[in-house]
């Protein structure tokens, strides 16, 4: 099928103009919504769904999941389900047509580790994203990007703390990386 | 081919008496069936056209044997069909007559016609190497497929114009089976028959370019799937515009793809994952010249199943009988 | 005026079309900017690359700066964007916590979306994480309900907090992020040299074009606070009606199309009330949850006889919102009563009473009497937000 990899991917936005690009996309979905970006909640909603068809009664007795199904509604249909769907066709689209998409799947890792330790290591670094995501009520996209944007005084705390918290673990872990 | 859906159907409708939602008899079966039938019959009409057009035969062995594939396609799509009929035994019946005004049983011919079809474009298909393999391994039937290859390929040109035939006839036979069984406001639309065949056409283009073909088959099938989801973005805007602007059956109908729930469904996943995002795609692979994803073809084939999903469920909560009652 | 959603130009469910469309573009930007790949966002917790931080930064000073702006020449009411409401402690220790797990996956979220577009297997596994962490959080949630809503401060924001106006803030906050800027180039020039290799590439006239018109636009939005505006303020909704008979059909045909809010007294409500209808309750007698839920229905509120007064959480709900000609008692009249057949067998008078003797067997004949639905009251947190604080 041709060849498998790209010939020269075009480099990355300088991160200003990228930065600035953003920040006009966040402001349009302000001034289209009243409210702006996120992501985290998208994948909670597909636990949530997935959920409901398993266990239904369960799900919407659930002190926290009961709201996402109240009254019988999809807890699919929700703006931030269909942005996030958008998100994957921009990323699709920015990597196929700038040369950075990977024709089969390939592992980004540091040199000093397998594809396998990688792997487990995304897949635990997930479980704790998503897990912290839900407590923060957010992640970068929705607290501190949206909520940084309008000032909030949670979302700049939280914004520190995800900084100060990544910060403190690199060096742990400098053999996944380096 | 659906005898025991008939009988439902032409029996009461009453949304008072048999369920605030009217009967949704067809959940999945219906959507799996017309999706795998466009995208055989999209497969078919793109092969054949290949080789009228190029009046060589494919040369990678996937496009070979893709009409040998469509057979188990086309059986798991009609077994999906069957399992949702109350009698699937009654089947035979429809088979034991052909009614000529009856475009259900113009299909119940095709589909089970356009199987010889495939048998004899997958013969003709074949190529030398391909075939000499197969003899080879044929022990006592050797004879007998010698003589159906030859025979496949002497009369190539009108087995090839046979299955176009076929290919465009069950590929709008899927369009017009929903408005020939219910008289419901989405379903009746005269754009629905070259809509489905369209995205039945790039279904069965997504398909194929999930297989390893030859460069030639590959270059040429991306730029035949695009112009089919071009064509097909403007049916659908078309149909858009076409239930906007008509009576109050068409804004019903129009009612699923410009409000109601499915309406961010249909935009995101059918025509913005399913169609605009393969074809800016498409678009970076013809001006850069790079070897196309399988994500796309993949996106597209999500696209079209959805589209008939939606068209087939949501179509179900719009009825005429719904409309006398909002007097 | 904007936000446009908020003055009701369009639906909930055509702001799902244009998520999709915004996303989109998110997920451009976000792979231009090289966050697909796990390696180019670790360089930042490693120094050498300090782009997540870069383009984080310009993308909240950008946005903050444009508010600024259209909120100082009166297009934007600033009061009607949403805020996320702090949870000071769960935000500070998730805020920790998402740090480990970015260090540790090498993604957030919106990037690890990204990744998966982009062919990484490894963006793939960090989603499935997330699916899972998602689910612990839920099965573990009942322990942490009182943590998850300790530390609340409203919608507090910096603004309130220094008592300074938006454009100020935003000119404030520009000028600390370039300094921030300029800081973590040095400290990327310098790490280069230490660690001998190259630096990130730079471009300076991009960079200094970039935050010239970040600084020029905050500038700008402090000069808009000279500008008098007409303190718009937020129109009081005209509610629409709907008669008794509209409601009555749409209950039977697509009851998950709305809400129903019983406004009367709460005993009146569970003695009887339309089917399905939701019940104030003693901790909420003002609806305030109405200003929470979430905008997928129809709203439709309902008094005794024709609605005086709408409660202002009504007001804020972001759906569609209607109130019943002539309330319950004209529900009553319309569909639980017997209907006469009329007079004058004329073809609509006809229909209608058909229409209405089949309404009135639907609510009163077989048709069972759902148990009462109490409303939840306030102090229950809603999670079911839209956007803003993911």
């Amino acid at each position: 099928m041709g060849s498998t990899t790209n010939a020269e991917p075009a480099p990355y936005w300088n991160p200003y103009a990228a930065g600035f690009a953003l920040g006009l996309v966040l402001l349009a979905t302000y001034v289209l919504f009243g409210w702006g970006l996120g992501s985290s909640s998208a994948p909670t909603r597909l636990a949530v769904a997935a959920m409901d068809v398993v266990a239904p009664a369960y799900t919407e007795a659930h002190g926290y999941w009961g709201a996402y199904v109240a009254g019988g509604e999809n807890p699919l249909q929700d703006w931030m389900v269909f942005e996030v769907i958008g998100v994957f066709f921009g990323g699709i689209v920015g990597a196929y047509s700038s040369g950075r998409m990977q024709m089969s799947p390939a592992v980004d890792k540091g040199p000093r580790i397998g594809s396998g330790t990688r792997l487990t290591a995304a897949f635990a670094g997930g479980i704790i994203l998503g897990f912290a995501a839900r407590l923060a009520r957010g992640c970068t996209s929705g607290q501190a990007l949206t909520g940084g944007a309008v000032l909030a005084v949670g979302s700049w705390a939280f914004m520190l703390a995800v900084f100060a918290g990544a910060y403190a673990t690199a060096p742990f872990i400098r053999r996944l990386w380096r | 081919m659906e005898p025991g859906l008939v009988e439902v159907i032409h029996g009461r409708h009453n949304p008072m008496i048999d369920g605030a939602h009217g009967m949704h008899v067809w959940g999945w079966e219906v959507p799996v069936y017309l999706f795998i039938g466009g995208m055989v019959a999209g497969a078919t009409i793109l092969l054949a056209l290949y080789e009228l057009r190029f009046k060589e035969k494919p040369t990678s062995l996937s496009a070979q044997l893709v009409p040998w594939l469509l057979l188990p396609l086309m059986g798991i799509g009609l077994l999906a069909l069957l399992v949702d009929l109350e009698y699937p035994t009654h089947v035979y019946r429809f088979f034991l007559a052909f009614q000529p005004a009856s475009p259900m049983s113009w299909g119940g011919w095709l589909v089970l016609t356009v199987n010889a079809v495939w048998v004899a474009m997958g013969l003709g298909s074949l190529s030398a190497t391909t075939q000499d393999w197969v003899l080879a391994r044929s022990g006592p039937v050797a004879g007998v497929l010698r003589w159906a290859f030859d025979m496949g390929e002497a009369y190539r040109k009108p087995i090839l114009w046979t299955a176009l035939a076929f290919g465009v006839g069950v590929g709008i036979y899927t369009g017009l089976l929903l408005g020939t069984l219910v008289a419901r406001p989405p379903w009746n639309t005269a754009i629905l028959p070259p809509l489905f065949l369209t995205s039945g056409i790039s279904s069965g283009a997504a398909l194929m370019l999930l297989m390893p073909l030859s460069d030639k088959e590959q270059h040429t099938f991306v730029r035949w799937d695009a112009a089919a989801m071009a064509i097909e973005l403007v049916l659908i805007v078309v149909m858009v515009i076409s239930f906007v602007t008509g009576s109050a059956a068409d804004q019903a109908a129009g009612h699923v793809f410009l409000g109601g729930h499915h309406m961010p469904a249909f935009w995101a996943i059918v025509v913005g994952g399913g169609l605009i995002v393969p074809l800016l795609l498409a678009g970076f692979e013809i001006a850069k010249n790079r070897p196309l994803t399988r994500l796309s073809p993949v996106l597209v084939l999500i696209g079209g199943f959805t589209l008939r999903w939606i068209i087939v469920v949501a179509g179900q909560e719009a009825s005429f009988a719904s409309l006398a009652m909002a007097h | 005026m904007t936000p446009f959603y908020a003055f009701d130009a369009f639906d909930y469910t055509t702001a799902m079309v244009l998520g999709t469309i915004l996303g989109f573009f998110f997920g451009l930007v976000l792979e231009g900017s090289g966050f697909g790949k796990a390696e180019n966002l670790i360089n930042q917790f490693y120094g050498d690359d300090m782009r997540v931080f870069k383009v984080m930064f310009s993308a909240i000073v950008t946005a903050m700066v444009g508010m600024g702006i259209l909120g100082g020449v009166g297009l934007m009411d600033l009061s009607a964007v949403s805020i996320p409401v702090t949870y000071l402690w769960p935000q500070i220790v998730g805020g920790l916590l998402l740090g480990v797990g970015f260090a540790v996956s090498g993604y957030c979220p919106g990037t690890a979306v990204v990744a998966t577009g982009t062919g990484y297997v490894d963006g793939v596994m960090t989603l499935a994480g997330i699916l899972a962490g998602s689910v612990a959080f839920g099965f573990v949630y009942p322990a942490l309900e009182g943590f998850y809503v300790s530390g609340e401060m409203g919608n507090l924001q910096l603004t309130e907090l220094m008592g300074l106006p938006w454009p100020v803030m935003a000119l404030i906050v520009t000028l600390v992020a370039i300094g921030c800027f300029f800081g973590a180039e040095y400290v990327e020039r310098w790490l280069a040299v230490r660690r001998d290799h190259a630096p990130p590439p730079e471009a300076p006239a991009v960079r200094n074009a970039s935050l010239g018109a970040m600084v020029a636009l905050a500038l700008l939005g402090v000069l808009s606070l000279a500008v008098p505006t007409t303190t718009e303020a937020v129109a009081e909704r005209d509610i629409d009606t709907i008669d008794a008979l509209t409601l009555a059909q749409q209950i039977v045909e697509q009851p998950t199309e709305v809400y129903i809010v019983d406004l009367r007294s709460a005993e009146a409500c569970v003695a009887e009330r339309i089917q399905g209808a939701l019940c104030l309750t003693e901790e909420d007698p003002d609806a305030a949850f109405l200003a929470d839920m979430p905008a997928t229905r129809t709203l439709v509120l309902y008094g005794e006889g024709d609605l005086v007064g709408v409660p202002a959480s009504a007001q804020q709900y972001a759906g569609a919102v209607f109130a019943l000609e002539g309330g319950y008692a004209s529900f009553t009249q319309a569909v639980l009563e017997a209907p006469t057949p009329p007079a004058n067998p004329t073809p609509e008078a006809v229909a209608t009473y058909r229409l209405t003797s089949e309404l009135h067997g639907y609510f009163t004949g077989t048709a069972s009497k759902a148990p009462p639905i109490q409303a939840r009251p306030k102090a229950v947190e809603r999670k079911v937000k839209k956007g803003g604080g993911c």
